[in-house]
This record gives structure tokens, sequence and C-alpha cells, in this order.
């Protein structure tokens, strides 16, 4: 009986196994099988070892690229923080929190394109933020924003903050609610004051929800930053902003360079991965999971 | 289960590594295919990506497709706008081929960007062979065979020139005589005192839409004209001169020092190219150096403010006041056709007489079709670029070099353009990178 229930289980599986095959394996294994090939993504791949990886850390875009990313990431605290103080915020049912608990995850359900041409708009020389500051005295910090690495990169960052922050603050309150409210109400009758039961109480109790959001904004700096890039910046000034998801989308369909393209992919889930799994590693030490 | 898992995941592994190495279709058909009646899949690119319906470009397709219904009953012809972006379109190629799912036809960018996908493309030699005097009636072929050298028909055909391309310096004549600036502007001096001019009387002088250093390379593929001798532009391609050489750096510097002088406008390395003729037409700029398709929408929204004159010489080379020019556009067959001889007989009507004074008349454009009657020519804007197709000393740079090379160019003429690096350091850099552009992969 148990293994005819063992095969009927294997039948159920095999739609999703063959899905997860064809799109996730199946890409995966060409993509790396591709890193080792010189390949326009037309003619046939010419095998030729590890020439693409020796070429790629040779390459200082790829270095401007990752650096980049790592300034990227220099946002995830804030994305982990920030949209926790909110979330709790809301939580606590502070005066406007249904107005709050909705414009908080608007930008959330806007197109990232929708939100990259609004940003390129906004910082454009002749945009609103610049003619904000003119017309309240601050002429002076008028500058064009993303004209240079200086300004255009936080610029970015500040947009990526603002789009994402609505998912974590929405991931914080899903946690805050499967809480055990006696636990609140403990620490206040204790006579602890609201940060305090926010940082000592509720945080450490959303330390999984933390791990996720933690995770998925760093992922996000790494490996889907491509659509702000390519709307707000398109890589430049120069190559001021680029990051290693655009290299690859330029590499591969700019210069028909699929082979390299696809090596420049492989060390990114590499670097994603190893940082992901160091994460997780460092939260979860103690907890036993 | 973890034995089937370990199982499928080999299979994985082994399709995605053999899923390459087919074998690629025989080269180009041996003899002219003869046409079926059908319809044709054609895509179409560049500035035709823009042709959707009430557009010039839409009506000029319309009336070539109309012309061919006519004359082969059945038949009709499917357009796919391709997109605007060439990395876009790049993409869509290289998975249209890859699946043997491509059209029967394209429209799309000339030279450089159509011989990157020779291999997918019919060898058109045997349908001329096939059309007397059609090789003759073209001008411009060269940039539409195999390294882009027809040798007279000799070497392979894989493409049939459209039209003719170049640039012009549009300008708002209300803004010049403002300014006090009498047009045409005969030397690059005249360039610079009419910047000044402009300036003082609050008007910024000329518009770069810089983001992708497409308005830096329009500009300095024209000024090669007047730094480079006969022969110089195939002497690039082949690397027999460097970028760094002072006949590439000498132009770009110029444009940095016009940039320096305050003549273009301040936020011109953000701006989209597209951007800079809207500037123009909504009268925030004096002049932008554009293409003849513009002609159109600027003389709907100038009217008779709108003037036109060659980009004055910025050197004293041997070819200096010859335009410079080629095909932008051309047409190829693809091997995935299963009608080419159909597909053939639209490129030729779309390549007639009739369809040139067409282009002329709907678009503005000289067509690469010689004897096309002269009386079609009603405005001065048309008159303009057909004079330019007369006698053109070379064809744009960025036409000729491959896609690599030329996005590459274009980044490095963004970067020294933006003040991000030095011209000669930025031509340097890319003549660094060229063994690697060029070797692809």
């Amino acid at each position: 009986m148990a293994d005819r229930d063992r095969l009927w289980g294997v039948v159920y599986a095999l739609p999703a196994l063959a899905l997860v095959l064809a799109f996730i394996a199946y890409p995966l294994a060409s993509v790396v099988y591709h890193a080792f090939t010189a390949w326009d993504g037309i003619n046939p791949p010419e095998w030729v070892g590890l020439e693409n990886f020796a070429t790629l850390f040779e390459d200082p875009l790829f270095r401007t690229s990752l650096r980049n990313n790592l300034l990227f990431a220099l946002s995830v605290p804030i994305q982990v923080t920030v949209p926790m103080v909110l979330a709790w915020l809301i939580y606590e049912r502070v005066p406007g929190w249904r107005f709050f608990r909705s414009t908080f995850f608007l930008p959330a359900v806007v197109s990232t394109v929708v939100v990259g041409i609004v940003a390129q708009v906004v910082f454009r020389l002749d945009g609103p933020l610049n003619a904000l500051l003119g017309s309240v005295g601050l002429g002076a910090l008028q500058t064009e924003w993303l004209g240079s690495a200086g300004t255009s990169i936080p610029a970015v960052l500040l947009v990526v903050v603002w789009a994402n922050f609505g998912y974590n603050t929405l991931i914080y309150l899903a946690g805050m609610s499967a809480l055990d409210p006696a636990l609140r109400e403990a620490a206040r009758m204790d006579g602890a004051r609201p940060l305090r039961v926010l940082f000592s109480v509720v945080a450490p109790n959303l330390r999984r929800v933390m791990e996720l959001v933690l995770v998925t904004s760093t992922v996000t700096a790494f490996a889907f930053m491509f659509a702000y890039i390519y709307v707000i910046t398109n890589g430049g000034p120069g190559f001021d902003t680029y990051v290693t998801e655009f290299m690859i989308y330029k590499q591969a369909f700019a210069f028909g360079r699929v082979g390299y393209a696809c090596a420049v992919g492989v060390v990114l889930v590499v670097i994603t991965a190893a940082i992901g799994l160091v994460q997780i590693r460092v939260l979860t030490r103690g907890t036993g999971a | 289960m973890r034995r089937m898992l370990a199982l499928a995941g080999c299979l994985a592994l082994l399709a995605g590594c053999g899923g390459d190495d087919d074998e690629q279709e025989p080269a180009g058909a041996a003899a002219a295919a003869t046409p079926t009646a059908g319809t044709l899949d054609l895509w179409v690119g560049g500035n035709f990506a823009g042709a959707t319906p009430g557009t010039p470009y839409r009506e000029w397709l319309d009336a070539q497709i109309d012309r061919f219904k006519s004359a082969n009953a059945g038949s009709d012809v499917k357009i796919t706008l391709l997109s605007t972006d060439n990395e876009q379109v790049a993409a869509k190629l290289q998975a249209a081929f890859q699946a043997r799912q491509g059209p029967d036809m394209m429209l799309f960018y000339s030279g450089g960007y159509t011989t990157p996908y020779e291999p997918q493309l019919l060898p058109l030699n045997e349908y001329f062979d096939a059309t007397p005097g059609f090789f003759d009636s073209l001008s411009g072929m060269d940039l539409s065979c195999a390294g882009l050298d027809c040798q007279g028909g000799e070497s392979t055909i894989i493409a049939v020139p459209h039209d003719f391309g170049t640039y012009g310096l549009f300008y708002n004549k209300r803004m010049f005589q403002r300014a006090g600036v009498e047009a045409p502007l005969a030397t690059w001096d005249d360039l610079l005192a009419a910047c000044d001019a402009l300036k003082a009387s609050g008007v910024t002088p000329i518009t770069f839409g810089d983001r992708d250093g497409y308005s830096t390379d329009n500009w300095i593929t024209l000024m090669f004209g007047s730094t480079f001798a006969e022969g110089d532009v195939a002497k690039v391609n082949a690397g027999e001169l460097p970028y760094a050489d002072p006949k590439v750096v000498g132009p770009l510097q110029q444009l940095v020092d016009l940039r320096e002088r305050g003549c273009v406008n301040e936020d011109a390395s953000t701006r989209e190219n597209f951007d800079a003729n809207t500037d123009f037409t909504s009268k925030k700029s004096a002049m932008v150096l554009m293409y003849p398709a513009v002609i159109p929408d600027f003389e709907d929204k100038l009217g008779q403010d709108l003037g036109i004159m060659p980009l004055p010489p910025s050197g004293d080379g041997p070819l200096a006041g010859r335009s410079v020019g080629n095909a932008f556009y051309n047409w190829v067959v693809t091997k995935t056709s299963d009608n080419p001889g159909l597909a053939w007989e639209f490129i030729k009507l779309a390549s007639d007489e009739e369809a040139g004074g067409q282009l002329l008349t709907i678009l503005g454009t000289p067509p690469a079709v010689k004897g096309v009657d002269p009386s079609l020519i009603e405005d001065e804007f048309v008159q303009f670029f057909v004079d330019a197709a007369e006698d053109p000393a070379m064809p744009v740079l960025d036409s000729v070099i491959p896609v690599p090379v030329a996005l590459t160019f274009y980044k490095q003429l963004q970067q020294a353009f933006a003040g991000k690096a030095t011209p000669q350091a930025a031509m340097e850099e890319l003549d660094e990178q060229l063994p690697a552009l060029q070797a692809g992969g």
C-alpha cells in the first residue's frame, strides 16, 4: 500500500516536475553550458573552456557593475528596518493607520517601468525635483541628478527603496499579526514603552520574517535591478550605473556575446547564492533552524 | 524518487548541452525560387518600427502592399513592427532564428546591423541575375553585400538597399533672425559665432539627446567628412586606422569644445535622441541635426520657421564639403522563408521607381533607386537630402562597423562628450576593446 501511495505521489508530482525541469533546470543547465562557449546566440556555439571566466575577471566593466550592485546593497539595512517600524506603527493603529496601510503599499502595485519613467522625469534637470528646490530657495542644490555617479546611484537607490518598502511592510505586518498578543501585553504591563516593545519583544520574535526580508532585499540589489537601471539611466552616464544584470543584457543582445553573458550570469548566481546562504546561516545561528 | 530526479536532471543537462549544436541550414538557394501566392511575413525595424496606422511610414508600407496585392492575386503581406530598441530586436532575431521561426523578409538597418545575420539571410545573387537591370538601378549597393563590397555584383548579395540616409542641420529661422544670425553657416567658426549670438538672445543653440551617444555619433560621423580621406572609413573598419587617430579624436574634441562653450543643452547626456527633436519643435532650441524622416513632423510643427543647411565643414580634409551618407535601411529575405520567390517579388516592387517616388513624397526620404522623377520633389527639405544623395564622399562610419563596435563607439563618444573621459582616452579605450568586440561570442 505504501509503495502504491508513493507511486501515486510521484505521478501527481510529475507535471510540476516537468515544469521545473523545462523552465528552471533546462535553462540553468543551458546557461552553465554556454558559459564555456563563444556563442552569438544564433550560430553554433564554440567550446572555449574557461576563457570567458578568465576574461570576466579581467573586465573592468564587470568590476564596476559588481561595485554598483554592492552600492545598491547598501540600501538593505534601510529596507529591513524602516518597513518594520512602519509596520509597527500600523499594527499599533496610530491615527490614520488605514490611510498609511494603503499608501505604503501603493508603490508596490505600480509597474517597475512606470516607477522608472516617473523617476526619470522627476530627476531631470528641468524636472519637478529641481523646480521644487528652486521654489523653496534651495536653487543652489539644483543639479542634473542622473548626470553623474555621485548623484545617480543614490537617486536610483532611493527609488528602489521607495518602490520596495511597501512589500516589506506587508510582510512584517503579516508576521506581527501572527505573534502572540500576550507577549506585548506582558511587556506593557512591565512598563515597557512602545519602542522598547518593538525592539525587545516584537523584533526578536520576527527573526524569520527579518530573514526573509533581508535575503529578498539583498537578492533584489544584485539580481532585480535591471528594470530600474534600464529605464532610469540606461547604465549611464557612461558606465556609471551599470549593474551586473544590465551588463548581462548588453553583452548578450547588444554585443552578441551570449556565451560571455552566460559566464557573467553564472558568476552572479554564485555570488547571490553565497551571500544569501551566509545571511541565512548567520540569522539562524543558535535558533536550531 | 531521488534516482528519478537525478536521471531527469541528467537528461535536462544533456538537452542543454546539445540544444544548439544542430546543423545550420545549407547556404542559400542555388536558384531563384518561383513565387507562389501566399501571405508574406514582413518584420520592420528602425524608424519603420513606428509604422503604426496613420503614420507616414505606414502609409508608405501600405501603398506598397496595395500595389503588391494588385500585381499578385491572392497574396498579402503581414507587417510586424520590431522594437525601436536595437537590443530588443537582436534578442527577438536570436530567438526567431534559433527556433527557425523567422519572417519571410525584413526591412531594417543596413551594413554592420545586417551582416551579423548573414548566415540566416538568403543570398540574393540568383534573384538579381534573374532580374536584369535591377542591380544597376540601385545606388549604394556595397553596404548590402558580404564584406560590405559588392564587387560589381560578384560578391554575395545579402540585401537590397532601400534609401539614402544622411543628416541635415535643421534650424529655426525666427530664432536665427532674432539673434542676428545669417544662414547657411559656411564655416565651423560661423557655427561657433552663431552659438554665441543665440545664447546671448536667450536660446539654447543646439539640442543633443546623447543618453545613448547617438547625437554625438550623428555629428561626428558627418564631421569625419572634413578629416577623412577616401577609403578611411574602410581602414577604420579594418583596424588599419585606429580610433585614437587625430582624424577621429579631432572632431570629437571639437564637439566637446562645443559643449563646454555652452552651445548645447545642459542635460544633453541624460536625454534621449528623440528628446532633441521635441526640444527643437517645441522651440526650446535653435538647431538640431537630424535625418530626412523627421521632415513631415518638423514642417508640421514649425511651418515657415523651419530651415535646413549642411553641417559646416569642421576641417580641411580632402573630402570636406561633400556629403556623408548611405542606405540606412535594406531589405533582406531570410532562409526560413518558405516563399522566397514571392518575397523577392515584393522587394522588387518596393524598390522600383514608383515606390521610390512615394518614399520622396510621403516620407521625404531619397530612395536607393535611381531615376525617380525629379518633378516629384516640391519641398526644399526633400531637395536638400536628394542633393546630398548625388555624390556622397563616404558612408557613415557606424553603418559600416560591426554592431558591437558601433555600440561601444557610441558609449565612448558619450563618455567623452559628457566630460567623463578625454576624447583621446575614450578612443584609446575603444581601440583596446576592439579585439574582444570583433571576436564576438
